[in-house]
């Protein structure tokens, strides 16, 4: 086996690859792999990227070939490329683009490649029923409004669909962004915002127009969605996860365009209006009378000629709004997330129905570049008293749980933490209504919880924001979107702890940076040996892999 | 006339030229002299004893060349007169020059060492004084050590070609496999303890060696198996399957050490093998060693199957006593420098050379391959074969279990060749099963067993920076190629993800401290292998994980009683003389430890109650008993 010592990447049967990030090449290899490979974890030392059919489409539709992926992979390889990962990295490269899917007049047209492949998808049980008449050897019509399902259905049967049909403009949109925001602060757009952004519209030719961007929470999502809403300049409908994350929207569109407040429409419970930008929210889109009825609200995908579909944290999309997506292909679709990583594992659909991964850029790089803040995670192990030891060894496996979230002495803790942060901007967030309204009564902060209205919160948000309130307490409605830019601590007191989207979302709460460049603190208290800690061991995992560092102390370390 | 002395002494030189000497062989000797010599024999030793006179001895001996003046000094400086003629060849790798004679051993023309050695080459004591004056000290044997062990071993044997059908020499490079027993015996002792303990390990009550389901289940213990792995035989080839070598020693190592004792066919656990449970296994190996030397369950020729005769009457009364053959490779052993390989035949040429050699046989004649008379192992070119092979079944089998040694491994078939031109061994894939034996290393527990240190320290774990160990718990063996040992502990202490990376997971590291590692070793592990310190996440996870492992405890085993109701239960668990042996579980159980079985039972006797057997009967839940008596009364 040769050895090249100065390179970095260490490609594995399995498909993985392994970057020594120490390595001399190391820079190199990164730049090189990651257009096709999936950044999967990046610990210190070594980071593993996965090479999968999704990945290397992903660089097939941003135009890379697979002898160039190959290549990269053996110049860069420490020891010789397994035979085998090559051929499958080739295989898979090759068949992206070998279905094209562009207009012809009033028709779609499908064209394979080779009669063989014709007749493979003629005979596929999913992809065959959406190929109408067909017009040639190799020629299918498609009825525009299965543009979307047969966009799946090829993926599904892993011939995925280059799609060059163009897209439908909608009514014009006279906006522009800003070089001063209307609060008077100088506003410019980053480097690699304007690049994300870029790299989505592609000039406006049918190869962009449609796709992902992936940016860590606090690296300006929305910024990003603001510039692509100048670049295509038409009207948007922007689809966020909340209430809340309309009213951010607006106030940054309001901010930092030359939108007029009523050329911004709220399309939520409170109001339902359209307007040439409309905010609506996935909870009011989904919305339907009783279980086995329609869902009245996706009409208003149909309301305007949208010109541009901005969906909000993308990897939360509910399967509702994925069927109305898959009849819109023919406007151009923005998704914004911090992670590809759907629980439920769909992220095939987002490639297929919103678009392909445009642009993404490692957590940690933008934190080396202070654009978002350097964050420490602690995870603090606390005991519980003898009599709730025995509480919880006694009750059943579900009440376990609950028994060591609610732990009392986390209470004890949390008043030395907030004494220790006198000077921060704190969050406490946790999963029990009974725990976090115990803990605001207790520390005589304000509550904010699902029941709170949404007019009361916006004004607990802006006190907050006006550094009128130092510490807020939440319930997991502050796991999204909560735009408290100033916050740089947060304790989480209790959680969905097996859950991946919701650490890297909490932790986004306080990744904005500061102005004052402090770093920002997210602390965990848990109850020592207790299940809390299990769950704790997969959010260690994550954030770990994520390249955050992770310290856990036992509290009586920390007294 | 020639006499024979039962210590082969001759006092004088005079004596050895008289005496041990014919005309013909003092004459040819006596033309050394330059002289012109008599007729007569008495003259003609007269002669030679002047030349040999005073200071002029001196002068004869400076003409020795150096392999004859060896061969002087090695007499001279021995308690023996008599010249070794094996250690000798072994130490300087050829014999002296003792001039010529024809094939038949007449017509001898003696070299100027004749005049040195005399008879069956022995010296005489009055020579060996007056030498004693000038003669310097031969020089000490010297074991030759070898600095980096070869990646592979080029192997050559035979095979038959079943298309072109005849049979075939073959050679091939096989790589040499190392094994480090330190740590590996005193892991698999406790293993093996543990599973005598839970009644798995069945032996012969004859012969006390571990059936083949036992065999099977040690096996399963031992840290990447055993010596050698069972491959399945392709077709049309012979077996060349070592079968079990450390999984056959450890039921006999702890039977021989008083560990475990026959209980039907079963091996249980005596008191000192449970205590071996809870001391540190290196105490236990060096006893488990002291032991082995002594012990007559077994002579490991016996595991040298293809020499036959070893039961018969003859062969077995020619046999030697087996711990005599123990104890000089033991103290071989022991003189050999530790921490350092050495190649096995270089061992055995040091244990020649050193005077510390041992036969295995008075009478080897009637031990033999095949045929009890063509293939005698008396015949003079079988040479040291028997003592060569009953050295590598002691070293491997016994001595490398025990972690005496660490050994490098070739597989046996095509190992060896000495063997092949005995009568019979044509047909054997090799000698026996330990010829794959090509280095040895002589461990620091080792060390301390063979007394050559008097405390256990064991070695520093090598830093050998081939590990990543990242925070997320995952190790990543992206450094230089892993050694298959570094392979074997992170198969152990990690699941295993892709082809070079584990994840380190809390059930799988417990599962490795019940398999007897301690958390430390890991650590020691981790960070040896990293070359750094281990990120704090995984230090948490091992600080947490050797936490639990402490806090629930194992007190050996007991007994469940059964009461018939409650309040009996409450009664004996209350009782101040019974309730000291056993605790309460539940409401109707007892639990008694089976150290203080015999005393509940006395003092439940004592009670009035007996421990039965077989189901309890409850108390009918009808009327009360006060209530039956009443009932009858009336």
């Amino acid at each position: 086996m040769t050895l090249s010592a100065q390179n970095a990447l260490i490609v594995q049967s399995d498909c993985s690859v392994l970057l020594e990030t120490h390595a001399p090449r190391a820079a190199a290899a990164r730049a090189a792999i990651a257009p096709f490979a999936e950044l999967v974890k990046s610990p210190e030392h070594v980071h593993t990227y996965r090479l999968t059919p999704l990945s290397i489409w992903n660089a097939r539709a941003a135009g890379l070939a697979g002898e160039q992926m190959v290549a990269a992979l053996r110049e860069h390889a420490r020891y010789p490329l397994p035979e085998h990962v090559g051929q499958e990295v080739l295989d898979l490269a090759e068949r992206f683009g070998r279905v094209v899917i562009d207009r012809e007049a009033d028709f779609l047209r499908c064209t394979c490649a080779d009669e063989a492949l014709a007749e493979l998808l003629r005979r596929d049980r999913s992809a065959g029923s959406y190929l109408a008449e067909r017009v040639g050897a190799t020629r299918f019509r498609v009825d525009p409004k299965h543009r979307g399902v047969l966009k799946q259905a090829l993926v599904a049967a892993g011939y995925p669909a280059e799609d060059l049909a163009g897209y439908e403009s909608g009514e014009a949109l006279a906006m522009v962004l800003r070089d001063r925001s209307a609060s008077g602060a100088p506003f410019e757009v980053r480097a690699y915002q304007r690049q994300a952004a870029e790299s989505f519209f592609a000039s406006g030719s049918p190869r962009g127009g449609s796709g992902v961007i992936v940016l860590p929470c606090g690296a300006g999502k929305t910024i990003v969605g603001m510039v692509a809403m100048e670049m295509v300049g038409q009207t948007t409908l922007v689809l966020t996860t909340s209430l809340t994350s309309v009213k951010q929207w607006q106030r940054e569109l309001c901010d930092k365009t030359s939108l007029r407040p009523d050329e911004i429409a709220q399309y939520t419970g409170e109001s339902k209006n359209t307007g040439p930008v409309t905010l609506t929210t996935y909870q009011i889109l989904t919305w339907r009378g009783h279980r086995e009825g329609g869902f009245p609200h996706l009409e208003l995908f149909r309301a305007r000629s949208w010109g541009l579909i901005i969906y909000d944290e993308v990897h939360l999309l509910p399967a509702p709004v994925f069927r109305a997506t898959a009849d819109l292909q023919a406007r151009r679709r923005l998704g914004l997330t911090a992670t590809l990583v759907r629980e439920d594992n769909r992220e095939a659909d987002v490639f297929a129905l919103i678009g392909p991964k445009r642009f993404d850029v490692p957590w940690k790089d933008l934190e080396r570049q202070s654009w978002i803040a350097v964050a420490t995670c602690v995870e603090e192990r606390i005991p519980m008293s003898a009599k709730r030891r025995m509480a919880y060894a006694l009750a059943d496996r579900r009440a376990r749980f609950r028994i060591a979230a609610e732990n009392p002495a986390k209470l004890t803790r949390l008043r030395q933490l907030l004494r220790q942060h006198a000077d921060g901007r704190v969050l406490v967030i946790g999963e029990y209504i009974a725990q976090v309204e115990g803990i605001a009564r207790d520390i005589g902060a304000p509550l904010v919880t699902g029941k709170t209205p949404q007019a009361e919160r916006e004004i607990i948000y802006e006190r907050f924001r006006r550094c009128e309130l130092r510490c807020l307490v939440l319930s997991k409605v502050g796991n999204f979107a909560v735009d408290l830019p100033d916050a740089d601590v947060l304790i989480q007191v209790s959680g969905m702890y097996g859950s991946r989207q919701e650490e890297a979302q909490r932790l986004g709460r306080i990744l904005r940076p500061k102005a004052d460049g402090r770093a920002a603190h997210f602390f965990t208290l848990v109850s020592l040996d207790t299940r809390e800690e299990e769950f704790a061991h997969h959010r260690k995992l994550f954030l770990t892999e994520q390249g955050y560092s992770y310290r856990i102390v036992m509290a009586s370390a920390t007294e | 006339m020639m006499r024979y002395h039962a210590d082969d002494r001759i006092p004088t030189l005079k004596a050895a030229l008289t005496e041990h000497m014919n005309g013909e062989d003092l004459k040819r000797l006596g033309a050394h002299t330059k002289q012109k010599l008599p007729g007569r024999k008495a003259e003609i030793a007269a002669v030679i004893l002047d030349y040999l006179a005073g200071e002029r001895l001196q002068k004869v001996w400076q003409r020795l060349d150096t392999l004859q003046q060896a061969a002087v000094a090695e007499v001279v400086h021995s308690a023996s007169p008599r010249f070794p003629a094996d250690r000798f060849r072994a130490k300087y790798g050829g014999d002296p020059d003792w001039g010529t004679s024809d094939k038949y051993g007449y017509r001898r023309n003696p070299s100027l060492l004749g005049f040195f050695f005399y008879g069956k080459r022995v010296m005489p004591d009055d020579l060996k004084a007056r030498l004693e004056a000038f003669v310097p000290p031969p020089a000490a044997v010297t074991i030759q050590t070898v600095a980096q062990l070869p990646a592979t071993c080029e192997l050559h044997c035979f095979r038959r070609s079943a298309k072109a059908k005849h049979t075939q020499e073959v050679s091939e490079a096989v790589p040499l496999e190392i094994h480090h027993t330190e740590t590996a015996a005193q892991r698999e002792l406790l293993a093996v303890l543990r599973l005598i303990d839970a009644g798995k390990v069945v032996v012969s009550d004859k012969t006390r060696r571990p059936s083949a389901a036992a065999i099977a289940t040690i096996t399963g213990v031992l840290e990447g198996g055993d010596f050698y792995p069972v491959l399945a035989v392709a077709k049309g080839r012979e077996d060349e399957n070592a079968g079990p070598i450390r999984a056959f020693a450890w039921p006999l190592l702890v039977q021989a050490g008083g560990l475990a004792q026959l209980s039907g066919t079963r091996l249980q656990l005596t008191r000192a093998g449970r205590k071996a449970l809870a001391q540190p296994a290196a105490e236990t190996l060096r006893n488990l060693w002291d032991k082995w030397r002594h012990t007559t369950l077994i002579d490991e020729l016996a595991r040298i199957e293809c020499v036959k005769g070893q039961t018969g009457k003859k062969g077995k009364h020619g046999l030697t006593a087996v711990s005599s053959r123990r104890d000089a490779i033991s103290v071989a052993l022991a003189e050999s420098p530790g921490g350092v390989w050495i190649a096995t035949d270089e061992f055995f040429r040091f244990l020649r050379a050193s005077g510390i050699d041992f036969s295995v046989s008075e009478d080897p004649w009637h031990l033999y391959i095949g045929d009890p008379h063509y293939g005698s192992l008396g015949y003079a070119h079988c040479g040291s074969i028997l003592e060569e092979r009953y050295l590598y079944a002691f070293l491997l089998e016994y001595a490398a279990t025990l972690g005496i040694i660490d050994v490098a491994l070739v597989p046996p078939a095509g190992a060896r060749h000495n063997y092949h031109d005995l009568w019979g061994a044509d047909d054997l894939v090799y000698f026996n099963r330990y010829d794959g034996l090509m280095f040895l290393r002589v461990t620091p527990l080792g060390a301390y067993c063979l007394g050559a240190e008097d405390a256990y320290r064991p070695a520093p774990l090598e830093t050998r920076p081939v590990l990543h160990v990242l925070p997320n718990l995952e190790v990543a063996a992206i450094g230089a190629a892993l050694e298959p040992g570094d392979r074997i502990a992170l198969d152990t202490y990690a699941t295993r993800l892709s082809d070079l990376v584990w994840r380190l997971e809390p059930d799988r590291l417990l599962a490795a401290m019940d398999a007897g590692r301690p958390i430390h070793e890991i650590r020691e592990f981790l960070e040896a292998r990293s070359g750094a310190a281990i990120p704090a996440t995984v230090t948490r996870l091992l600080d947490d994980i050797a936490e639990r492992s402490t806090k629930i405890r194992e007190r050996g085993l007991a007994r469940l009683v059964e009461c018939a109701d409650a309040a009996l239960a409450a009664l004996i668990a209350n009782d101040s003389r019974i309730g000291k042996h056993c605790l309460q579980a539940g409401e109707r159980h007892l639990v008694v430890p089976a150290a203080s079985e015999a005393a509940f039972k006395r003092n439940l006797r004592e009670a009035g109650y007996l421990l039965a057997a077989g189901e309890t009967r409850p108390v009918p839940s009808g009327p009360k008993a006060g209530s039956r008596k009443k009932a009858a009364e009336d």
